[in-house]
């Protein structure tokens, strides 16, 4: 609730002269059952005359297109501080999630996060705009009408409301199990969603193997659980609306009761009974709104925690303070590291380095750590300290930009943004013209392919445009990390899909582009490190192997077993 | 409904030639369910009905009991002939006046033309009880007018007006009998539609699923995945409300609407007439509202979808970012959405502040007028004080409704428009049907022969191009060649994922369309580049689709290719039930899980489509071994650009822009120094 009330503390007088002009408003709703009841008194009483009701008539009609104003503004102040605070906290979210280290998004999954960031904000929203909105309406107009009720006749008023609290506890216990429920039918419903996406994701696979029957039935289990879900979901749900109109028409029968008898014993006028009969009317809704609102601002509150705490989650990744100075010199010593909350090791006591110039190769099987070793070298997750140095210093005390900036990053599974090829290209370098990302893109080899595109660099990526092939898209992405000239550029096994030819010309052409420059270069074929100064061979963590191309052939069992593999056609065929 | 509104989007929009068909169709689904729908209608019917009845028990208590019940009135002479019910209730108080009952004079309304002129409200009682003091006595009755009535003592009170107390516990009692059954009613109309709704939304559902099911891949290929989903879970959700809306709201709207208005016109019909006159004001101003909110609600849920879309890409791809150091221009793209956003929404906000109050203005319009015509009439004698009360609330029920429709109007038109997406859908063709007497073939051998086959996946990109070849059983190819070659094409043809164009795709000399596909998948086994791990154990992932594999076979399979070391790791082994896509395992034991699976079906034909791209060269060379053995005794046809991977195959075909260029074993190939040749020499000549 604190957390909330921050929030709002923000647009307070906003927040403020919504109040007023809703106490305003109220005032004005109230005023109709007085005037309604003046013009039973009147003609009950006989006093009423033609002009004594056109005058009822035209005060009402004035308060109430006055009213409209107040009303407006109302509800532009209460849903205006919705809106801010919604923009402001989406903004707020995004801007924390963007510092956080590629683990946390490993931790949490992305769809969740987007969850957070809808449905979370625009709980908040509802709590302030629509919670706060109908908590101080139902206050200040339940508050106005049982003090004008009590002042009327305080003991009918009393006897009149007693089923009242009962509409606010039916609200609150069968709310609170609807929600739970809610909650249920909202999961069954993305289990089918899944469930659905998945089979239509794989329907290749599905009617090659002729599995549409087990599908059918797998999607037929959710939809039924669906199905029950929602339909238990409505045997309490359908009760809410009956109860609420029982107990507020319960007063209504007390009313009938107590008051009828009052007036048969002459001891209340007709008008005090219509008085309370528009009252009664009246209160209904801030009853229902009370119980409502707890329940708006209960679900906020435990979004603002939910918002809270992501917000407040540090990233583990501190900037540092360093520009990067000298020659280029990256050198890891004696690196051991563990993913949190894993059991294994993911790297074990790795000591190598690479200097200005030089090409280090990494090879090893899948899973054995390749990746994780460049991701730690650009901080993408946060090497312990004292074990990855570049020119010197330890890698957490550069500036993350400046450090970064030293990479350019190719990764295994390369990812496009949905942008157009052009775009995807100069990703990194907005300010690149069309020639330069021609330029670019020819020295990956990805040139021909764009022009076979109809719209050519401006074809869009991804579901609104084309589906690029795997190897398309690793030579997009080595066209954008060479558009940098990166002075380290690291190629994570990105040319595994690409096809062999393709793969030589392109290794040629960095050959000759990157000259003198440093590169990493991760692969699993030998092709891609059979030069370089340096190759590491990982098995599980830990270095097998280092040393180069001719050494490594003899000495590392598993070098030695892939060369033979990539090297026993060629024996075979001559 | 107006057929006329052509601003929608696609998604919510109906073709304005709306077929209402569909509705009918829609209704086919919900037959089955028409107990439940009977029910909810005579439910509805009850519950409305009570709603209606409770004014008037108010009205009835004011009337009879609550106020005074006599009206002195002066009348001609004739009153009394014409009306000689009005001497027999009325005492004479003169010559031509009368103590009228207020309820009688307002059952007979025409009286009034013969009554001069209506004087003070009196109660009266018998003589009998006649306190001395308080108002007089004539002809055996005691008068007491309305004022002085307070002053009379309690006890006397309570013992002269029994009658009425009695009459008004009555009515409390019939309130709350009539509450109750309204309660429930109107609880059993809601859970009963909402029971045959969903059992309703749950057999078209399944309709549609099937039928998707069997439609071509090439519609999954041209549509995104997302919106086929959406077609069988949310839009199955809004067409929902095709039967809660159509069939009941609407009739409960205008139901109680016209309910309402009998009632209304019954009272008093000039009143009802004064009063109506707010009511087309309120149907304009609310249809053109629900027009422009509309709009707005579109444009909000729009950009919604794009916030929802640029933090999904945001988040997949932070790695990206964080290392080109790009959050700063993402997190002004960002704000930049988010501002539209929250413009939208400001918008939304100032519609919503304007209608409200104005709906509400003419309301209380409307109330004013009654007020002021209805009190003209009851002292003009045409009308009663409780008539009068019960009027006000029936002028909510009968604005209440119009807005309810026209809301409801619109929900129709959003489930309109899902209908017609999901009715279209299904009535989509299969572009590969199934042929109508499928040939049956038996045990077949495993030839595949293509004859002058033709094949685009577009108009005018032709992707194969007249290409004809035979493999005999249990031979095997491979087919290399370029990235777009029609590698994949010539797989998609045999396993009639696609239709060719022109020419003929043969398995044992039988045209594939002439297969049952069901029938011609059985005897294909395939393991596609990107593997495909469902969210199921382990064991029914290899016995995919097959029930008569059994847990020996499936175990004995992932065994022969290697996939039991990393399966007998996981913490329940072959029932280890995977995530979404297998996501908790590797790139390459997925690979190799889809390798036990082709293995476990025993196919005839296999085939292998860039099946080991995914597996580090050491693991592949693991289940080289499990291919090879695989291959024996079957047709296999393997797409690969890792020529190592492919040299025991008995012959190659080179394929390039939709031709096969050469064709021969790997010997004869290289011997030939054609375009394998070179392909060879390039990929490992540079190798090692």
């Amino acid at each position: 609730m604190k957390i909330l009330w921050g929030y709002v503390w923000q647009y307070r007088y906003r927040f403020l002269i919504g109040v007023l002009g809703l106490a305003c408003i109220d005032m004005a709703v109230l005023l109709m059952p007085h005037f309604i009841a003046l013009a039973f008194d009147a003609l009950s009483d006989g006093t009423a005359t033609r002009e004594l009701l056109r005058k009822l008539c035209l005060t009402m009609i004035a308060i109430m297109t006055a009213g409209i104003f107040f009303r407006f503004l109302w509800r532009y102040c209460f849903s205006g501080v919705g809106l801010k605070i919604n923009r402001d906290l989406r903004q707020k979210i995004f801007d924390h999630l963007q510092t956080m280290p590629p683990e946390y998004f490993d931790k949490h999954r992305v769809g969740d996060l987007t969850a957070h960031m809808t449905n979370d904000v625009q709980a908040v929203e509802h709590s302030v705009a629509f919670g706060m909105l109908a908590g101080a309406d139902s206050l200040v107009m339940g508050g106005m009408i049982i003090v004008l009720m009590l002042q009327e006749n305080w003991k009918l008023a009393l006897l009149v409301l007693v089923p009242a609290p009962i509409i606010m506890i039916v609200v609150r216990v069968i709310g609170r199990q609807i929600r739970v429920l809610f909650g249920k039918v909202q999961e069954s419903f993305s289990a089918m969603n899944e469930r659905a996406q998945e089979i239509f994701a794989g329907i290749m696979v599905v009617k090659a193997y002729g599995d549409e029957p087990a599908s059918l039935e797998s999607f037929g289990k959710e939809g039924k659980a669906y199905v029950d879900n929602s339909i238990a979901l409505v045997r309490k749900w359908a009760m809410m609306g009956p109860l609420i109109m029982v107990v507020s028409n319960l007063c209504m029968a007390l009313l009938l009761w107590f008051g009828g008898k009052r007036i048969i014993m002459g001891e209340m006028p007709l008008g005090t009974f219509t008085k309370f009969y528009m009252y009664l009317g009246t209160m209904t809704w801030p009853m229902i709104a009370v119980s409502e609102v707890i329940n708006h601002l209960e679900r906020g509150c435990a979004s603002a925690e939910r918002i809270q705490t992501i917000i407040e989650e540090e990233s583990t990744i501190k900037d540092g303070t360093e520009n990067v100075k000298g020659e280029t010199l990256l050198e890891v010593k004696d690196l051991t590291y563990k993913y949190p909350g894993a059991i294994k090791n993911a790297l074990e006591n790795i000591t190598c380095h690479v200097a200005e110039g030089e090409t280090l190769g990494i090879v090893g099987r899948t899973g054995c750590g390749k990746t994780t070793l460049v991701d730690l070298c650009m901080r993408l997750y946060s090497p312990p300290p004292g074990t990855v140095f570049l020119n010197g210093k330890d890698v957490a005390e550069y500036k993350l930009d400046e450090l970064r900036g030293v990479f350019g990053y190719v990764p295994q599974e390369p990812f496009l943004f949905s942008m157009t090829i052009k775009d995807n290209i100069r990703f990194a370098k907005p300010e690149m013209d069309d020639e330069e990302v021609v330029y670019w893109a020819k020295k990956a080899f990805i040139h021909d392919d764009i022009m076979r595109f109809n719209d050519g660099y401006d074809t869009w990526v991804g579901e609104r445009g084309v589906t690029l092939s795997g190897g398309q898209k690793q030579r997009i992405a080595i066209a954008r990390a060479l558009s940098l000239r990166p002075r380290i550029l690291v190629l994570d096994d990105a040319l595994s899909a690409v096809d062999a030819e393709t793969e030589s010309e392109i290794l040629k052409e960095l050959g000759e582009i990157r000259g003198k420059s440093t590169n990493i270069i991760i692969a699993h074929r030998l092709s891609a490190v059979k030069n370089a100064d340096r190759t590491i061979v990982l098995d599980h963590g830990k270095i097998e192997n280092i040393g180069v191309h001719e050494e490594l052939k003899v000495s590392s069992p598993y070098y030695k077993e892939l060369f033979m593999l990539q090297s026993a056609v060629i024996e075979d065929g001559k | 409904m107006s057929h006329s509104h052509k601003d929608f989007d696609a998604e919510d929009q109906y073709k304005s030639g709306f077929d209402i068909s569909y509705i009918r169709r829609f209704l086919g689904y919900a037959a089955p369910q028409k107990l439940y729908i009977i029910l909810a209608l005579v439910f509805l019917a009850l519950s409305s009905a009570t709603q209606l009845i409770t004014p008037n028990i108010y009205r009835k208590s004011i009337d009879n009991y609550l106020v005074p019940l006599y009206t002195f009135v002066d009348s001609k002479d004739e009153a009394f002939v014409k009306f000689p019910k009005l001497a027999e209730v009325a005492i004479p108080a003169g010559d031509a006046t009368a103590a009228v009952p207020t309820s009688f004079l307002e059952k007979n309304k025409d009286i009034s033309d013969s009554i001069k002129n209506k004087g003070e409200n009196h109660y009266i009682f018998k003589q009998e009880s006649y306190d001395g003091t308080h108002g007089f006595v004539y002809g055996g009755n005691w008068f007491v007018p309305d004022k002085e009535f307070a002053d009379i003592d309690p006890a006397l009170l309570t013992k002269i007006r029994g009658t009425d107390i009695t009459g008004l516990k009555r009515m409390f009692c019939l309130f709350l009998l009539v509450l109750a059954v309204h309660a429930l009613a109107d609880y059993f109309h809601r859970l009963t539609l909402e029971i045959a709704s969903q059992r309703t939304m749950y057999s078209l559902r399944m309709a549609l699923f099937k039928h998707l099911q069997s439609l071509s891949v090439s519609l999954f290929n041209r549509t995104p995945i997302g919106k086929l989903v959406t077609r069988v879970t949310n839009d199955i959700e809004a067409i929902n409300s095709m039967l809660s809306t159509v069939a009941v709201q609407i009739l409960a709207s205008a139901g109680m609407f016209i309910g309402s208005l009998i009632i209304v016109l019954y009272i008093n019909w000039k009143l009802t007439l004064v009063s109506l006159a707010v009511l087309p004001f309120c149907v304009v101003i609310t249809i053109v509202f629900r027009l422009i909110v509309r709009k707005v609600h579109r444009e909000l849920r729009r950009i919604l979808a794009k916030i929802n879309g640029v933090l999904t890409e945001e988040f997949s791809g932070i790695k990206m970012i964080q290392s080109f150091n790009q959050q700063k221009r993402r997190r002004e793209e960002f704000a930049e959405v988010n501002a539209s956003y929250y413009k939208a929404g400001f918008k939304n906000v100032i519609c919503m502040g304007v209608f409200g109050p104005i709906l509400d203005l003419i309301r209380h319009f409307g109330t004013a007028l009654i007020i002021l015509y209805g009190g003209i009439c009851v002292l003009d004698g045409d009308l009663t004080l409780g008539s009068l009360m019960a009027f006000i609330t029936y002028f909510g029920h009968l604005c209440n409704p119009l807005m309810q429709i026209s809301n409801q109007i619109t929900q129709l038109q959003s489930s309109l428009a899902a209908s017609e997406r999901i009715f279209t859908l299904l009535d989509t063709k299969n572009e590969v049907a199934q042929p109508e007497l499928p040939v049956i073939v038996g045990k077949p051998q495993g030839e595949v022969e293509f004859r002058n086959v033709d094949f685009s996946y577009i108009e005018n990109e032709q992707v194969l191009k007249d290409v004809s070849f035979k493999i005999e059983p249990g031979k095997s190819i491979a087919i290399v060649g370029p990235t777009g070659a029609g590698k994949s094409s010539l797989i998609n043809l045999v396993c009639r994922f696609y239709d060719a164009n022109k020419g003929e795709v043969l398995l044992d000399g039988v045209n594939v369309k002439d297969w049952s596909n069901e029938e011609l998948r059985k005897h294909i086994s395939i393991v596609l580049q990107g593997t495909f791990v469902f969210s199921r154990s382990i064991y029914e992932n290899i016995a995919l689709g097959d029930p008569t594999i059994t847990r020996e076979k499936a175990i004995k399979a992932a065994e022969t290719v290697c996939a039991n070391q990393f399966i007998e790791k996981l913490p329940h082994g072959y029932d280890e039930v995977m995530a979404e896509r297998g996501a908790t395992l590797s790139a390459g034991e997925k690979q190799l899980l889809c390798f036990a699976r082709a293995l476990a079906h025993d196919p005839k034909i296999l085939i292998l489509d860039e099946a080991t791209s995914n597996v580090d060269p050491a693991t592949e060379h693991l289940i080289q071994d499990a291919i090879d053995k695989l291959m024996i005794g079957r047709t296999s046809m393997i797409v690969a650009h890792r020529l190592s991977t492919i040299h025991k195959v008995d012959e190659i075909f080179v394929l390039d822009d939709g031709k096969i260029i050469e064709r021969g074993s790997h010997a004869e190939l290289m011997a030939k120094k054609g375009a394998y040749y070179d392909l060879y020499l390039l990929q490992f000549s540079r190798r090692i």
